[in-house]
């Protein structure tokens, strides 16, 4: 898999509780401190593809804290439209103490390039910040059973 | 045609009925479906409603413009409300966002105009249609024959991409507008 890494920076300093990043810096491997880093990476099937024209993001919450990161990637080059994106992974860095348990929203705008149908995709999972990188795979076209697959009623 | 493109055409047209069998009772073929709620109304002098539409042959699409494979399906719909609108043909467009970006009427009516889009479209930026009829995914058209019941449903894109389904709608379009 081509791992792109984005490093979000919002919450390094305070105050940025639901903000959503207006940029990115690319290119770390790994954690500069020690603070908790998510590094969550995709594995994305070729016919199912994330629409660039609503935003996809992640979501981290506990208690007051709020992060939402959107989420990047590069154009599919089959694509004339340039509408498709294969995700890039996504580095957030969570200033919150090793051992805070997280919740993690990633929803994606998800095209799908076998049947014809356009979707919201919700992954949920909780987490325990360890130190340093916390790894997370995200297998799209498969959200958590607790979602419905496909955009639905909120009932 | 190849093992692949065929299977692909299969599933484009058998997935998407068998997800909408199971899900979109409101909807059910023989039934008559919700009125129309909300609004605003766009490229519509008044808001409309299925009442009002009786005696028409009506296709009910739901969905967004940001939704790719429903941008896909507009040219479909579009060479049907040129050949079929004089017979009694009337589309209404049902514009069910889930992100904040596309709820902007005036972002809608931007999209209206740039893909050529001159039917009635009702903006249901609260979900009010989309949970009443019992729609889970975009594209879905629902077909209502002249006396106001579900004749015919379909989920998904229909263009030269997605063709499977195409010849049965259009048949199912000619059959509903001869009726009397």
């Amino acid at each position: 898999m081509k791992v792109w890494t984005a490093l979000l920076l919002a919450s390094l300093i305070g105050g940025a509780h639901g903000a959503v990043p207006s940029r990115s810096v690319p290119a770390v491997t790994g954690p500069a401190t020690s603070a908790p880093t998510m590094l969550v990476t995709f594995e994305q099937p070729a016919s199912v593809h994330v629409n660039a024209r609503a935003p996809s993001t992640v979501t981290v919450t506990s208690g007051q804290y709020s992060q939402v990161v959107a989420l990047t990637g590069e154009p599919d080059p089959l694509d004339p439209e340039k509408n498709y994106r294969r995700l890039d992974d996504a580095a957030v860095i969570v200033t919150l103490k090793p051992g805070s348990t997280v919740s993690l929203l990633i929803r994606l705008y998800v095209c799908d390039g076998t049947v014809g149908i356009c979707r919201v995709e919700e992954h949920r999972q909780a987490q325990r910040l360890r130190p340093g990188l916390n790894r997370i795979v995200v297998k799209v076209g498969t959200p958590t059973p607790a979602r419905p697959t496909y955009l639905s009623p909120r009932t | 045609m190849t093992p692949r493109p065929l299977a692909k055409m299969l599933l484009s047209f058998l997935l998407p009925s068998v997800l909408l069998g199971g899900t979109t009772d409101a909807v059910s073929v023989g039934k008559v479906p919700p009125e129309f709620v909300g609004g605003p109304w766009l490229n519509a002098p008044a808001p409309l409603t299925l009442a009002g539409l009786r005696g028409k042959v009506v296709i009910v699409n739901f969905w967004v413009y940001s939704c790719i494979n429903c941008h896909n399906s507009l040219p479909t719909l579009s060479s049907w409300y040129g050949k079929y609108h004089d017979q009694g043909l009337e589309i209404v467009g049902v514009h069910t966002p889930e992100f904040e970006s596309d709820k902007p009427t005036d972002s809608v009516q931007a999209s209206l105009k740039a893909d050529g889009v001159t039917w009635p479209i009702v903006q249901d930026n609260a979900r009010t249609n989309w949970n009443a009829w019992g729609i889970h995914s975009w594209p879905t058209f629902i077909v209502i024959d002249r006396q106001g019941n579900v004749r015919a449903s379909h989920v998904g894109e229909i263009s030269s991409r997605f063709p499977g389904a195409i010849p049965g709608l259009d048949a199912t379009l000619r059959s509903l507008l001869a009726e009397k």
